[in-house]
């Protein structure tokens, strides 16, 4: 079953493989919740503990998740259970169970995730048709947006419009997913991740080329990179740190080990996984923390923009860019098309990602019930489709909040947490080192090896108990929500979720049983 | 702008410009491994 999988499908060229992996890594967070988290943890000295968690937990956990794929892989394994599975050589029974994390979760993501990116396609077509243009200021921006998000307000653009976008988004990526991974996959990333790198450069040369209005464009880039050094010692801005490398890189989630298990067993995933971070950066220290940020200041002042970026990435990337397209100088055409290249630049940054977020699923439903590429991608976008229009219909209620923070937020360290262990201590460190060694083109520096067994995981635990007592708990107790009436809603988006689990695991279950291993 | 902000800024945006740079370069001149 699965062996047959893998030999029929394979990356068709190395730098395809390279800007799909990107493409998975370079999404929304890259260029709305970078520069946020930049700005609301002290700027520069956030960027202190960011490139140390880069070289502790995110190089590390990139080279861990190529290496878990590729040998998943090898053995005829898409998907995570069956990849933990074979890193414990099949001793542990529960290990597999647990994989069903690496399946869930990123299917999680992919629905709410998915439902955000065809926003962003909406917020192209209105900033080309100037359908929002006259609504100059940031209030004005919000409710408009906030109409857009809640189909029973038609008061800007109606019901249909965000469920139109909503439906052509999955239904576009259902025919990406369905044509395979040289076909679909690598194709939609050897073309759009070069317009996506060329869109964010013309706008940071715009951004960068803005007359000084409330502020400069040097001031939103000073606000950005000045350290506040007593901030140095806050425990909360290292978390901080450490978590957004989770959300920019999409370790912890389950997609890359999909990605790379579609590798030859003598492929590198040394520097390929190296490439992959570096690009990542790239994409978020050069072009992410260049554009909004900055931006934002020069129209708002260094005090408008702090508001505004403490009231989240939407407020920053749609509210404020929205408001920010329309003061442009010059004529308003120019405002539109800047517009249109930002909400597209970040179409394309999801739907890369959404695409890889959609691919566990995939894979699982390959390898272990027979299913073609074609039938697994229908099941998946038509499940996609059926529980994603749960959130169209309660956004209002906060029930993508509740996704967002259990699978996309808490879950990836949790996971990866499960997984680090797995890798140094139960497969062991040491054929691990050589796992990640063969076929590399370059050599991981040693110190690496230590990091991978001792720093990594202690970092990760410490991380996941901060974020349990601090977070987790009070979060799951309901105790931070503001609108109680919202509560019963977000009681059934997290059944939701666990009733994925449940029938994931039972999956798991059902498949190791048909192969007599269970 | 500070200079400490500036500099700061410069050597986070050079350093990761020129690993990404390097990697993919180096990607780009690797052949692929023969099948077995």
């Amino acid at each position: 079953m699965g062996v047959d999988r893998h030999a029929q499908e394979q990356w068709g060229t190395r730098i395809g493989l390279v800007l799909a992996m990107a493409g998975n890594a370079v999404g929304l967070g890259n260029f709305l919740r970078f520069p946020v988290q930049a700005a609301q943890n002290g700027g520069g000295t956030f960027m202190i503990p960011y490139f140390i968690s880069f070289l502790l937990l995110g190089i590390p956990m990139m080279w861990i998740e190529w290496g878990v794929g590729r040998y998943g892989g090898s053995h005829g394994h898409g998907s995570v259970p069956g990849m933990f599975d074979v890193l414990t050589d099949k001793k542990k029974k529960w290990a597999k169970y647990i994989g069903v994390l690496g399946v869930v979760m990123p299917l999680v993501v992919f629905i709410y995730y998915t439902y955000i990116v065809s926003w962003m396609l909406g917020f192209s077509v209105f900033s080309l048709s100037g359908d929002y243009f006259g609504m100059g200021d940031v209030d004005e921006m919000r409710s408009y947006l906030a109409s857009y998000q809640n189909i029973f307000d038609g008061s800007s653009t109606g019901t249909w419009v965000t469920l139109g976008f909503f439906l052509l988004t999955f239904c576009f990526l259902g025919w990406v997913l369905a044509r395979g991974i040289s076909g679909g996959i690598e194709k939609l990333a050897l073309i759009g991740m070069p317009i996506l790198f060329l869109f964010a450069f013309l706008l940071l040369v715009r951004v960068l080329t803005l007359p000084t209005m409330a502020a400069s464009p040097a001031e939103g880039l000073n606000f950005i990179w000045n350290p506040d050094f007593s901030q140095l010692g806050n425990a909360k801005v290292w978390v901080a740190a450490a978590g957004q490398m989770f959300f920019t890189l999409s370790v912890g989630m389950g997609s890359i080990q999909t990605y790379a298990s579609y590798l030859k067993q003598k492929d590198d995933v040394a520097l390929t996984g190296l490439s992959t971070a570096a690009t990542n950066e790239f994409a978020e220290v050069v072009l992410g923390g260049t554009i909004a940020i900055p931006a934002a200041v020069v129209f708002f002042g260094v005090t408008g923009a702090m508001a505004i970026a403490q009231g989240g990435t939407f407020d920053l990337g749609i509210v404020a860019m929205g408001v920010v397209f329309q003061g442009l100088p010059g004529p308003e055409i120019l405002g539109r098309l800047a517009a249109f290249l930002w909400f597209f630049l970040l179409f394309i940054a999801g739907i890369t990602s959404s695409v890889a977020l959609a691919s566990p699923t995939i894979a699982f439903l390959q390898e272990n019930f027979n299913l073609t590429r074609r039938k697994a991608a229908g099941a998946v976008t038509a499940l996609g489709l059926a529980l994603g229009m749960f959130h169209v219909v309660f956004y209002r209620f906060k029930v993508l909040d509740e996704w967002d923070y259990w699978a996309g937020t808490f879950g990836l360290v949790v996971f990866a947490a499960v997984e680090i262990v797995l890798f140094a201590w139960i497969f062991g460190i040491d054929r691990g080192w050589d796992e990640l060694h063969k076929g590399a083109d370059i050599r991981i520096p040693g110190f690496y090896k230590p990091v991978m067994k001792w720093i990594t995981p202690l970092f990760l635990f410490t991380l996941l108990g901060w974020w349990t007592w601090t977070e987790a708990i009070p979060t799951l107790l309901m105790e931070t929500v503001d609108d109680p009436g919202t509560v019963p809603y977000r009681w059934v988006s997290r059944g939701l979720m666990l009733a994925l689990v449940v029938v994931g695991m039972l999956l798991i279950r059902k498949a190791w049983r048909r192969r007599g291993e269970a | 702008m500070t200079p400490f902000a500036l500099g700061f800024m410069i050597v986070s945006m050079l350093t990761v410009t020129c690993l990404a740079g390097w990697c993919l370069s180096k990607i780009v001149k690797t052949p692929p491994p023969g099948d077995d």
